[in-house]
């Protein structure tokens, strides 16, 4: 009447596969949504750096005895704001969504690309890519990596051939100066990347682990139970 | 609250009296083989451990030792 032995280990087996799968993907969804929420509080203090990097650097500008506010503050206030706003309402209300991680990844090295311009192309500022890029990595997710690095390489190679004062801080780099960038930023990924497959491959394999000991707690409560009807059927 | 039992003819549903109304060998093999789960009146799935406990607590009083 019931199935045969064979056919009851192969399903505990698909049992404890099928919940290690839904351990490791909640597992997952947990740190997606943990990055996401320290990257909405980075948007809004980046944001915040931006204004007063702008403010510092330059804040007014003339025009013979005219002052006014230099460009770059509104620049800082408005494109700063909307590369922060953006991420941080989907950090908010899509937590954990696929999308909500590449627009932060995409807004993060643009903040890079505003800073960088900001500070005049300062060759420090560039430290900010690196960092950055080591925030994504939180993730565990290569993908948003690559969306990153090519964020970058698109920004320095079209700002190195139409201006490249914003991102160098020079008028005239070598052409090829972006490649020197790129291979920098692959150079990092490389090692972000087997740092997220290394800690995806631990999550996969306590994930695993946890649903083996669920399973063999739930033999013996079964186990128990079994004896406990025998038991008090004997008594009975 | 009902359970279901794997048979080799596919998944069985049943109240708790009418398991407690199987052959003492049934019910020992359809819970020492793990082919038993407990469902709540929306159907929803109930954890083992919880299921298990509400079993335990409505056995007929002819079964108690």
């Amino acid at each position: 009447m019931e199935m045969d032995l064979g056919e009851d280990l192969a399903a505990r087996e698909g049992k404890i596969t099928a919940r290690a799968g839904e351990l490791f993907a909640e597992q997952r969804r947990r740190v997606f949504v943990r990055v996401d929420r320290m990257f909405m509080g980075l948007m809004a203090g980046q944001w915040i750096f931006g204004i007063l990097v702008a403010f510092f650097f330059s804040p007014y500008a003339w025009e013979g005895k005219e002052r006014t506010v230099h460009p770059h503050v509104w620049i800082a206030v408005l494109l700063g704001g909307a590369l922060s706003l953006f991420p941080m309402l989907l950090a908010w209300k899509r937590p954990g969504w696929i999308v909500t991680r590449h627009v932060i990844a995409i807004s993060q090295m643009l903040w890079s690309a505003l800073l960088i311009h900001l500070s005049g192309g300062r060759i420090e500022t560039h430290f900010h890519v690196f960092g950055s890029l080591a925030f994504l990595a939180f993730y565990l997710d290569w993908p948003v990596l690559v969306t990153a690095s090519a964020v970058v390489v698109v920004d320095h190679l079209t700002r190195g051939l139409f201006w490249p004062e914003s991102v160098y801080g020079i008028t005239n780099p070598e052409s090829w100066r972006f490649l020197e960038h790129a291979f920098w930023v692959v150079f990092e990924d490389t090692f972000l990347a087997m740092a997220c497959f290394n800690g995806v491959r631990d999550m996969r394999r306590s994930a695993q682990r946890q649903a083996e000991v669920e399973g063999l707690r739930e033999s013996d409560e079964l186990k128990t139970f079994a004896l406990e009807m025998a038991l008090a059927e004997a008594r009975a | 609250m009902r359970l279901s039992v794997d048979r080799a003819e596919g998944a069985v549903e049943m109240s708790f009296e009418e398991f407690y109304a199987l052959a003492l060998r049934d019910r020992i093999g359809v819970v020492l083989r793990g082919h038993i789960q407990f469902y709540d009146e929306a159907r929803n799935p109930i954890p083992l451990t919880e299921g298990l406990k509400r079993l335990r607590d409505q056995t007929p009083a002819h079964l108690r030792g």
